[in-house]
């Protein structure tokens, strides 16, 4: 017999977060949110790049960057068995939780997600990577079309993204 | 002299060969990437991690590549710093940041590693601002719009 209990997804929100500086800006982000206690009883699931798993997620699932730091060819090679793979991904974290929010600090891994949500009618917050000033990101230049908020963290950028919120930096 | 380098998770063997080949007194530790292709042999060295604070507090120069993890944490704990931007990476914001930083004078920056040996000989005289920055103030916005979306 299957219980009502079984049958009821968790309230969940989904983060997606790579390494280094947007893993860095992940963990200032969940800080400044005090998620724990200001979003009592959610769960936290999330799609990292490997090595950028935080404590604090409750279900999460490592993958491999979709570009590579030095080479256009392997971001070219690794790129669709990525898609493939986050798709999946999504999928499987739909089925089993109630996902309507998104948040990602990049990189370019969330823009796949991020349709995928959009296409649900899903909410998408981006937050564009502190380390620019003067130039775009890939995943900013995407996100800022597909995002509800889209914040930028330095003043500059505003001239860059017509519909950015100003944050302040992480 | 004790120097500290540290490139954060991207290897920059540029950097740290340049340095670890230098004629100098002082003393190198290097924190290296995991994929590295470079090992340092006239200096120490270790491989990445997350509690880098401590020889950021015993070293009298640092020397970052220009990630902004790093590089905030440093200016943030009111270090004076070397940056030197690492060009080989694809997507060009090592620079962005690194050009930041040099226009406001928060850092010393080296875009040459050729004159990098120069830049640690007059880095005690080389004055620098202190880094101001706004804090992030949009956490209740953000708490808010996530609890309208499953109306909690």
């Amino acid at each position: 017999m299957i219980s009502e209990k079984s049958i009821k997804k968790d309230k969940a929100i989904l983060f997606i977060n790579g390494t280094g500086g947007h893993k860095a800006q992940m963990v200032r982000l969940l800080h400044k949110l005090d998620i724990k206690n200001e979003i009592n009883g959610m769960k936290l699931v999330a799609i990292c790049e490997k090595g950028a798993v935080l404590k604090e997620f409750d279900e999460y699932y490592e993958v491999i960057p979709m570009r590579d730091k030095h080479s256009y060819l392997k971001t070219f090679i690794t790129a669709p068995l990525l898609i493939f793979k986050i798709s999946y991904l999504i999928f499987k974290l739909l089925k089993g939780n109630n996902i309507e929010v998104l948040i990602s600090t990049g990189p370019g891994i969330v823009t796949f997600p991020a349709i995928i949500f959009k296409v649900l009618n899903k909410k998408i917050i981006f937050i564009e990577t502190w380390s620019r000033y003067e130039t775009q990101s890939f995943s900013g230049r995407v996100m800022s079309k597909l995002a509800d908020e889209f914040y930028v963290q330095n003043r500059s950028l505003l001239n860059k993204y017509s519909n950015a919120i100003y944050s302040g930096r992480l | 002299m004790k120097i500290f380098v540290t490139v954060g998770t991207t290897a920059f063997d540029d950097l740290i060969m340049n340095l670890d080949n230098l004629d100098t007194e002082d003393e190198i530790i290097f924190q290296i990437s995991d994929d590295h292709k470079y090992i340092p042999v006239n200096h120490k060295y270790f491989t990445f991690k997350d509690d880098i604070e401590e020889y950021y507090n015993m070293s009298d120069i640092i020397i970052t590549h220009s990630g902004a993890g790093s590089v905030y944490m440093l200016l943030e704990l009111k270090k004076k710093i070397i940056i030197v931007p690492n060009m080989a990476r694809i997507d060009g914001h090592q620079i962005d940041l690194a050009n930041f930083m040099k226009d406001n004078k928060f850092a010393l920056v080296c875009t040459d590693i050729k004159e990098l040996d120069q830049m640690i000989k007059n880095f005690h005289s080389t004055e620098i601002e202190e880094y101001k920055f706004d804090p992030f103030f949009k956490e209740n916005e953000i708490v808010d719009f996530i609890k309208k979306a499953y109306n909690v």
